[in-house]
């Protein structure tokens, strides 16, 4: 009896075979879909709470990201990203709401040179407490300060702290 | 016969070209289903590559039905897949970014190809906070079409096909460090402890443990070889930098120079953490490599091929296909008694081995033509419109 079964599971793996890549990928796909996992925040910045409109260029506002295993940690980074790159002008100012309270949280400068290896620099001064300082940093890690240049775009990440810790 | 072992004739040996085309047949027409867009539709360069393809995997499969060997035929089409595909990984990258290396604001848009290696570091934080610590996409998009959910659903696939034979039928990585071992004729360093096959547990639960403590794949943040053949972090800082000089030196020691010196594929038997994972799944894996300990005579042949030391002694002296067995198949080509055979498990010994062997084969071969093939014609495209 247990070798007709075990020939029978050898068919049942060659019949899977042959379905894989016509029926099973698909089925396959569409259940790591329903499981509705996301790309961790530490990497692609959240989700944008609000696009500033400034005319010439946008600013999109993340909500805050404190990256941890379980839960929230105590520190973290609120993901920017202005753009068109092409419409900044060579230097940045911009006093922004980052939680939507409609209160300022910090100003922004960024220096932004336009030759093609310039490294932009990035200056944030805190106007409120969860929000921490970065001085002319040209740091480029997805760990802690960023400011990256993109193709047109301009990728920045601003220290915060969780607000209610020390 | 019966509680005897029934000394058979392997397939192909003693079998007519007619027969081992008509076994062939079956691969061929699957071969062509697969590829019919790039036959009939594709561009020239594609077309040329189709074809090659399709009768460089019906060549291959004749021999293994022809020869009765499986190994050698094996190697070939391991080793091409595994030479073809950073050539058409990296000529992609270099149309698409004109560069290897992956920017911070490709890592932001979710643009960086998953890896089947990533995949046991992703399972803590998924099932912890449902999140995947990788900086690609969860579905594929048009600038990533290599995203985690694609690559998930074809190592599931190819793992309840083959288990561990995912890592020398399918992995690409595979079979550049099998190019590298086969260089030699002999090896220059004969004795490994197989202490050091215990380093890759040590590894999986370094990477697991790690990469969810600092939420980053750390292993292919940190320790992935096969960086130097794909894409790795824009050279922007001092870690980037770090990064960069210890996945080359272990490329350069894991999978050019210790299997050159050994003959062993020493990254996937000592250093991947993929590996332990696809051992497990040999134990739901239908097929199997065993030795019958009637015919085995203790000559070692066996353990001297196996390329990734899955060869145990048992009390009694014969030898022992262990749960590391990638189903390579160097074994029981080696063997001179025949002793080592492909079985399907709960079949007794007394089953002709022909039928194992060829349901396995069939089985392998249809994903291998899906997958490694698939990768294989894209890479030939690319070459032939590179040269013409």
């Amino acid at each position: 009896m247990i070798p007709y079964l075990a020939y029978g599971a050898a068919i049942l793996t060659i019949l899977f075979a042959l379905a894989l890549p016509i029926k099973v990928l698909p089925i396959f796909v569409s259940a790591i879909k329903a499981l509705d996992l996301k790309i961790a925040p530490r990497f692609s910045g959240g989700e944008v709470a609000f696009v500033i409109d400034r005319g010439g260029y946008q600013i999109k506002v993340y909500h805050p990201v404190y990256p941890a295993l379980v839960g929230e940690g105590s520190e973290g980074f609120v993901q920017l990203i202005w753009q068109p790159r092409s419409a900044l002008p060579s230097e940045v100012q911009d006093a922004l709401d980052l939680d939507g309270d409609g209160n300022v949280d910090c100003e922004i400068s960024i220096f932004n040179p336009s030759g093609k290896g310039a490294t932009p620099l990035l200056t944030v001064i805190p106007k409120s407490p969860w929000v921490l300082p970065v001085q002319n940093s040209r740091t480029t890690s997805l760990e802690k300060v960023l400011i990256e240049k993109g193709r047109d775009a301009i990728f920045v990440r601003i220290p915060v702290r969780k607000p209610g810790t020390s | 016969m019966s509680g005897q072992s029934r000394i058979e004739t392997p397939l192909g040996q003693g079998k007519s070209w007619v027969t081992c085309l008509l076994w062939t047949l079956p691969m061929v027409i699957w071969g062509l289903l697969m590829f019919s867009k790039g036959l009939f539709h594709g561009a020239l360069a594609e077309r040329v590559a189709t074809i090659m393809t399709v009768a460089f995997l019906a060549g291959v499969f004749f021999w293994m039905m022809r020869s009765g060997e499986t190994y050698r035929p094996r190697r070939v089409f391991f080793v091409a897949l595994g030479f073809l595909f950073p050539f058409g990984f990296i000529s992609g990258l270099i149309a698409q970014r004109g560069t290897m290396s992956i920017s911070l604001e490709q890592m932001i848009l979710g643009n960086t190809p998953f890896c089947h290696l990533a995949l046991p570091m992703m399972a803590l934080p998924a099932v912890v906070s449902k999140t995947i610590i990788f900086p690609g996409s969860i579905l594929p998009t048009p600038e990533n079409p290599r995203a985690f959910a694609t690559m998930l659903a074809l190592w599931f696939g190819a793992t309840l096909i083959l288990g561990r034979g995912w890592c020398s039928w399918g992995c690409f990585f595979g079979g550049i460090e099998e190019g590298f071992a086969s260089l030699r004729r002999k090896p220059l360093i004969y004795r490994i402890s197989s202490h050091w096959t215990l380093l890759p547990w040590a590894v999986l639960i370094l990477v697991v443990v790690g990469s969810a403590i600092w939420l980053v794949p750390f292993y292919c943040a940190w320790l992935c070889p096969f960086k130097t053949v794909t894409e790795f972090p824009a050279l922007t800082s001092l870690k980037a930098a770090v990064q960069f000089g210890i996945f080359t030196t272990l490329f350069a020691i894991l999978v050019v120079v210790f299997p050159f010196l050994t003959k062993k594929r020493t990254q996937c038997a000592f250093f991947c953490p993929l590996g332990p994972v696809q051992s497990l799944a040999n134990k739901i894996n239908i097929f199997e490599l065993k030795s019958d300990p009637e015919r085995c005579v203790s000559c070692r042949l066996c353990e001297k091929a196996c390329p990734l030391l899955a060869i145990d002694q048992a009390e009694n002296g014969v030898r022992q296909v262990n749960m590391r067995c990638s189903r390579c198949g160097a074994c029981a080509d080696a063997c001179p008694k025949k002793a080592i055979r492909f079985r399907i498990k709960g079949t007794p010994f007394t089953v002709p081995s022909s039928a194992p062997r060829m349901m396995f084969l069939y089985a392998t071969w249809i994903f291998a033509t899906m997958f490694g093939g698939s990768i294989i014609a894209s890479s030939l495209g690319k070459m032939i419109g590179h040269l013409f």
